[in-house]
């Protein structure tokens, strides 16, 4: 805690403190997520074990739809929470977390892979970076549909997405981002954002005709 | 609010609020589609053509095994207990000029790591030669040719060395040295577990304490070693003097004085703490137990330790909780209700078993 407690030395009396988190139940999840990240700001270690176990698995499942290689993406994880907390007093405000820490794995990923060497890329070297990277369409798709026709015809409606609307219909989907967090996390601009993923709607919807 | 009487199928599958709706039913909701279906029975057909269609798409994400995400987990946890200040070297360095520069500092610890291959081949050869398993023993005695003191869960003991050299060993701990321990060009011991060092000095024949496979190299200095088997790391805290943490590389990194180093041997990842209170590394040498905002699976098997029992707790989640805590001499019983009067859990000393009730930080 950088800012409650001290400790008291052996010499002293017997003594013990718990550390406490700072929401409640009754708390809308955008200003429980703004708690948490303020908790994390001041340096709450329990507030950092909350995001993890809220957020791990999903990092590591948007993290592996970019490379196969789980271990770089566990080792991104890994590295993206050290230097979080290691940066946390110069941390912006966020309402959402999820969407703080998809934006941050993606950017780290990016570096990651393709071998940006300096630790600073200025922002369009960034975005040339995640130009190079593939969303994969594997295992992104197709529940409960019986027909076999349907099914194929929205997987090759998929497949032939560009990668970008493939990731825009991930992120909307699947993680529940509006358009505003999704053109943040691609770095691209609002109305971009909203193209793409009406595009990629348009897109399988014509791929899938309505049912008769 | 927009008006969703005029939306077509394909509107509500590109709206934000309707895609929460379908996808994350689990999310609650204020109830607003459930009605606006029942007042509009005239979009019902778009509504269900929308909803067939976010439903084809089903995430089935690589999964991430619950055993994985609890080393990554400790992984990080294990990084940041070192919090690393901007201005101290916190990782290996593998270039030969960046270590050259560090020397010219006075008052080190000269910490000198081997590189990521001839480390295994290392930590192999030391298992398989040095460290050998041996039984259990209350007092020291001698086991072909080197002598051991081993001390179990619930003590701790202080002994001195032929040339003069104090060790403190903590509980569930050993140390190992050789016959020809006074004769040899090195003065070399053998820890697993817990020690604290007063070495006698003796620049001729320096003092090698071997653990986990590194080798921590003395002239003559206090300081305090932790290395158990199972736990990943390898922790020492100079309270004065000079030491030198190595395998067998010319890999260095050099530090200030009153530092804590930690090793994490699944990373080969260095990490060096400033300004410690050395005094919490050490205490537990007069039965005191300080915990720095620790979480509880840190602070259990330490208690195990001190305390020789097993502890058993039925909420494996409020292991994550925090103390900040010091336990001056305490009994296991006074100590375990300093604890459940700081949260509402129960307990069972049955023996040397230990059953923790409810669960911690649950507000």
């Amino acid at each position: 805690m950088d800012d409650t407690n001290t400790i008291s030395l052996y010499h002293g009396e017997s003594a013990l403190t718990r550390t406490p988190l700072f929401f409640t139940n009754n708390d809308s999840p955008a200003d429980k997520d703004s708690k948490i990240w303020n908790a994390f700001r001041q340096g709450n270690r329990e507030a950092l074990d909350y995001i993890f176990k809220e957020h791990a698995s999903n990092l590591f499942a948007y993290g592996t739809r970019f490379t196969k290689d789980q271990e770089l993406v566990l080792d991104c994880i890994q590295d993206l929470f050290v230097e979080l907390w290691n940066r946390r007093q110069a941390l912006n405000e966020t309402k959402s977390i999820k969407f703080y820490l998809l934006k941050a794995l993606r950017r780290r990923i990016a570096r990651t892979v393709h071998g940006a060497k300096r630790l600073e890329a200025i922002t369009d070297e960034v975005q040339y970076l995640e130009e190079k990277m593939n969303f994969s369409v594997e295992q992104l798709m197709v529940a409960q549909e019986s027909d076999q026709a349907r099914k194929a015809g929205l997987r090759r409606a998929l497949e032939g997405l560009t990668k970008r609307q493939r990731e825009s219909i991930y992120l909307k989907f699947f993680q529940g981002l509006n358009n505003e967090a999704i053109a943040s996390v691609m770095n691209l601009s609002e109305a971009s954002a909203a193209t793409l993923v009406s595009q990629a709607i348009a897109a399988l919807r014509t791929a899938l005709p309505k049912k008769s | 609010m927009k008006d969703y009487k005029d939306y077509s199928a394909d509107d509500f599958i590109g709206d934000d609020s309707f895609i929460h709706w379908v996808k994350f039913p689990t999310e609650g909701g204020d109830g607003f589609w459930q009605t606006f279906i029942a007042e509009n029975p005239h979009k019902r057909e778009e509504i269900e053509e929308a909803i067939r269609f976010l439903k084809l798409f089903d995430d089935q994400p690589v999964a991430l095994p619950p055993e994985k995400l609890y080393r990554l987990h400790q992984q990080i946890n294990d990084r940041l207990d070192v919090p690393v200040s901007a201005s101290t070297v916190h990782k290996i360095v593998t270039s030969r000029s960046k270590a050259t520069r560090f020397y010219s500092y006075a008052a080190v610890i000269t910490i000198a790591l081997l590189a990521f291959a001839s480390w295994w081949q290392f930590n192999t050869q030391s298992s398989d030669g040095l460290v050998k398993p041996v039984t259990v023993s209350k007092d020291s005695h001698a086991v072909n040719s080197r002598q051991e003191h081993v001390i179990p869960k619930g003590e701790r003991s202080l002994i001195t060395l032929e040339d003069g050299t104090q060790v403190w060993i903590n509980a569930d701990s050993k140390l190992e040295y050789s016959h020809d321990f006074l004769n040899g060009p090195t003065r070399d011991v053998y820890l697993q577990g817990e020690a604290y060092f007063d070495v006698t000095s003796d620049k001729s024949r320096p003092f090698i304490v071997h653990v986990q496979g590194v080798e921590i190299k003395v002239l003559g200095t206090a300081f305090n070693v932790k290395g158990y088997q199972g736990e990943h790391k390898i922790e020492a805290t100079l309270v004065h003097g000079k030491i030198s943490f190595s395998g067998a590389s010319a890999d260095n990194v050099t530090l200030a004085a009153n530092q804590r180093a930690v090793f994490l041997t699944e990373k080969k990842r260095l990490l060096v703490e400033n300004n410690v209170q050395t005094d919490n590394y050490t205490s537990w040498r007069k039965g005191v137990l300080v915990f720095d905002d620790q979480p509880l699976y840190e602070i259990l098997p330490i208690l195990e330790r001190t305390f020789n029992v097993t502890i058993h707790t039925d909420q494996a989640t409020s292991l994550d909780c925090r103390f900040t805590a010091s336990i001056n001499n305490m009994s296991l019983d006074e100590v375990l209700e300093l604890f459940s009067t700081s949260d509402t859990i129960g307990y069972t000393i049955l023996a040397n078993e230990v059953y923790i009730t409810g669960s911690f930080c649950d507000d």
